[in-house]
């Protein structure tokens, strides 16, 4: 089954209990700035089962920075949201990365409420993770090597 | 809370510029309500910059002052450490990098967070026995894995060396 990913900062996202045993009132409210709509809309990158594609969107994601640092994001069994109520839309998304642009979609988020659902979902079954800057910055460099990267100089 | 035998080692504001420090307050003051995210400069970034170019040791004098006595939002701080370990200014090197070490142990995690990534993009394998201890100390699980992280890219850059 394919992740969800969203790029996020980490220390919002700590969890003490283990995945799918933590209580709503541990999510930490500062987890919601990191799922920031767009006209009601989540950006989300889809990451195929075997992880293959995980490198490629972390580093199309940060080659989209000004000065790429440490990537922190969480990644979701996509099965997690089905039956919940959000509709996946798909739109390619805006990196350097053609190949990353056509993994992006979004969901559907009809209202706030279903926003801060979402947002526990994520925190309480999903995976928090850092790609630390230093190999980001060589996933960089390896990724426009290999023309996977559109560089502007 | 800051341990009292840290505060006694933290770096008094009573002998630097009282404008300077207000300065600087008023900076992370503006901050608050700012959203931070990886990779982009913000106002805040950029302010602090400018403040750390233009003062230089006083800088960051004042800038431990602020961050070791726990004066400023934690958020804030801990966006602060990243760019103090992010910044070329070889005079102040030394001292920001034992400001980031200090911070390791603040009470914040938020704050621990930053030091970690600051001292990441420093690099300096100098760092290896405080970021050991840091490893050690540290309660939360994922925060521990991203000390232990840069733990070993330092290990590696002391073999490289």
């Amino acid at each position: 089954m394919p992740f969800y990913f969203r790029k996020v900062r980490r220390a919002k996202w700590y969890r003490e209990e283990p995945k799918g045993q933590a209580s709503r009132d541990d999510l930490q409210a500062d987890a919601l700035g990191d799922l920031r709509t767009q006209e009601n809309l989540l950006s989300l990158f889809i990451v195929d089962d075997d992880l293959g594609n995980l490198d490629r969107i972390a580093a199309a994601l940060a080659a989209n920075s000004v000065n790429p640092g440490n990537l922190d994001y969480v990644l979701l069994e996509r099965q997690a949201v089905n039956g919940l109520g959000y509709t996946e839309i798909s739109n390619p998304g805006d990196t350097p990365d053609q190949e990353v642009n056509n993994a992006h979609v979004d969901l559907a988020i009809p209202n706030a409420q279903m926003l801060v659902d979402l947002a526990f979902v994520f925190w309480n079954q999903g995976d928090s993770n850092r790609i630390q800057r230093k190999r980001i910055q060589q996933m960089i460099r390896d990724g426009i090597e290999a023309g996977q990267i559109r560089h502007n100089s | 809370m800051v341990s009292p035998a840290r505060l006694v080692n933290s770096p008094s504001l009573e002998k630097v510029p009282e404008s300077l420090v207000e300065e600087l307050r008023q900076i992370f003051f503006e901050a608050r309500e700012e959203v931070f995210e990886d990779g982009m400069d913000s106002v805040f970034s950029r302010q602090l910059v400018d403040f750390m170019g233009s003062h230089g040791r006083l800088a960051i004098d004042i800038l431990s002052g602020l961050l070791l006595l726990e004066k400023v939002n934690a958020e804030v701080a801990g966006e602060a450490l990243r760019h103090v370990g992010y910044i070329e200014h070889p005079s102040t090197r030394p001292v920001r990098r034992r400001l980031l070490e200090r911070c390791l142990f603040g009470s914040s995690a938020r704050v621990r967070d930053g030091a970690i990534i600051g001292l990441a993009a420093m690099d300096d394998p100098q760092s290896i026995p405080f970021v050991e201890q840091a490893v050690e100390r540290e309660s939360i699980a994922e925060l521990q894995e991203d000390m232990q992280a840069v733990l070993e890219q330092l290990r590696e850059t002391l073999a490289e060396s």
